[in-house]
């Protein structure tokens, strides 16, 4: 009987070991592959009608924004390094000015800071909320 | 009257024995809630207890899936406890067996001086040494390496007196007799002292094991990386931490000195005695 809880105990440990070992190898792609991944694009300071020497108004695409109303709710990625691929997202809130067939015209909203250098998180793989952890994901053109 | 006071001492043990085990329990029930739960429960930031729940609303395994597939860091801080760990108690056993053989067997000049102050070593806390052990750390330019909290774990009066203890019942004749055929300290001490300490060995490498394992304030002190912190201190940082994770990483952290403890049971019970195989 003893000698059978050695040899389990013995195997157990094994496996433990084993098992955290590869789990902390892999640590870094079994993250990335669970995160959410995101496409992101960047507003433009314009306004519809291609007015680019203006204050507060930029042009968003469509795909980036939750409409409600006269305001909108958009996301954004905040790299954590400078040079990584991950991220956090932060929500915020934009008042809608206008619209065409692909862009919304949008301004600050409730002191909210809304700059060009924000990255627009317009295509995620899972659903996002704010706080979440995200991973970047570079959008592929073709070279044609 | 002999069954009511044998019923009377098992009520007093069961009694005994869930007073010790709550905490564990407690922990394992914990890790097994959603952190929803827990925070409804516990509020450390208050310092108050809601409630105490031991059956979850809904069992899951969301800390564990964290612990083991999105929080690295706490695989790696449990990586930085083997790295101390491991080092430090294959090191004291061997140094505490050949110093207590030397104390128990050998005979030489101020021998039992010596020990005394062994003695005296043993006596001291771990808090006193600390910062004159930081000033010699800081002189042999290891601080902020693994090596500022193994050194000093690997010398151990404690680990002497003990095997010292376990070394003192074996006889003399069977030293001699193995000097009369030529045998030489070193293998006097491999072949007929350990197989006659196996159980005190044992104790050690579970007392050490515990101990290093366990340990909050040297790492604290000796590593300004926090990327270099055991998990020791993550479980006590319950400030800072994730309630239900600090759960699930308690669980993980007591499966190696159990596995230790299961495996060394048999040898354990007698530390002073020679090994039940011989």
């Amino acid at each position: 009987m003893r000698k059978k809880i050695k040899k389990i105990t013995v195997v157990f440990a094994v496996v433990f070991f084993s098992l955290v070992a590869v789990l902390t190898y892999f640590s870094d792609t079994i993250d990335r592959m669970l995160l959410p991944q995101v496409k992101t694009c960047e507003a433009v300071l314009s306004d519809l009608k291609g007015n680019t020497r203006i204050y507060n108004k930029y042009l968003i695409p469509k795909s980036v924004i939750t409409v409600d109303g006269d305001t909108g709710t958009v996301y954004y990625a905040q790299r954590i390094t400078d040079s990584g691929d991950e991220a956090y997202v932060y929500q915020l809130q934009v008042s809608i000015i206008g619209s065409d067939e692909l862009y919304y015209e949008v301004s600050n909203s409730n002191g909210d800071m809304f700059t060009t250098s924000l990255q627009l998180i317009y295509s995620t793989s899972k659903n996002i909320s704010d706080g979440d952890r995200v991973y970047i994901v570079e959008e592929e053109f073709d070279e044609e | 009257m002999k069954k009511t006071k044998s019923v009377f001492k098992y009520i007093i043990l069961i009694l005994l024995t869930a007073v010790f085990l709550f905490p564990i329990i407690y922990m394992l029930a914990n890790s097994f809630m959603q952190s929803g739960e827990i925070e409804k429960t516990l509020n450390f930031s208050e310092e108050t207890f809601k409630s105490v729940n031991l059956i979850p609303d809904m069992f899951s395994a969301e800390q564990y899936y964290e612990v083991f597939f999105r929080r690295a860091e706490y695989l790696l801080k449990f990586w930085n406890s083997v790295i101390i760990t491991l080092p430090t108690v294959i090191l004291q056993v061997v140094f505490s067996s050949l110093a207590a053989f030397a104390f128990a067997k050998l005979k030489f000049p101020f021998r039992d001086k010596l020990f005394f102050i062994y003695i005296v070593l043993l006596i001291l806390p771990l808090q006193v040494t600390l910062v004159p052990n930081y000033i010699v750390m800081d002189n042999l330019k290891i601080l902020n390496t693994f090596l500022s909290v193994i050194l000093p774990g690997t010398f151990s009066a404690f680990g002497i007196c003990l095997l010292r203890q376990s070394i003192k019942y074996i006889s003399y004749s069977s030293i001699e007799a193995a000097r009369i055929d030529g045998a030489s300290y070193l293998r006097i001490f491999t072949r007929i002292i350990i197989p006659q300490i196996k159980g005190g060995l044992v104790t050690l490498t579970l007392l050490t094991f515990i101990d290093s394992w366990s340990a909050v304030e040297q790492p604290m002190i000796y590593f300004t990386d926090k990327g270099m912190y055991p998990l020791s201190i993550t479980l006590s940082d319950i400030a800072d931490s994730d309630y239900g994770i600090i759960f699930a990483c308690g669980v993980m952290f007591l499966i190696p000195p159990l596995l230790i403890y299961l495996y060394g049971e048999n040898d354990i019970r007698s530390p002073f005695t020679t090994s039940d195989k011989l």
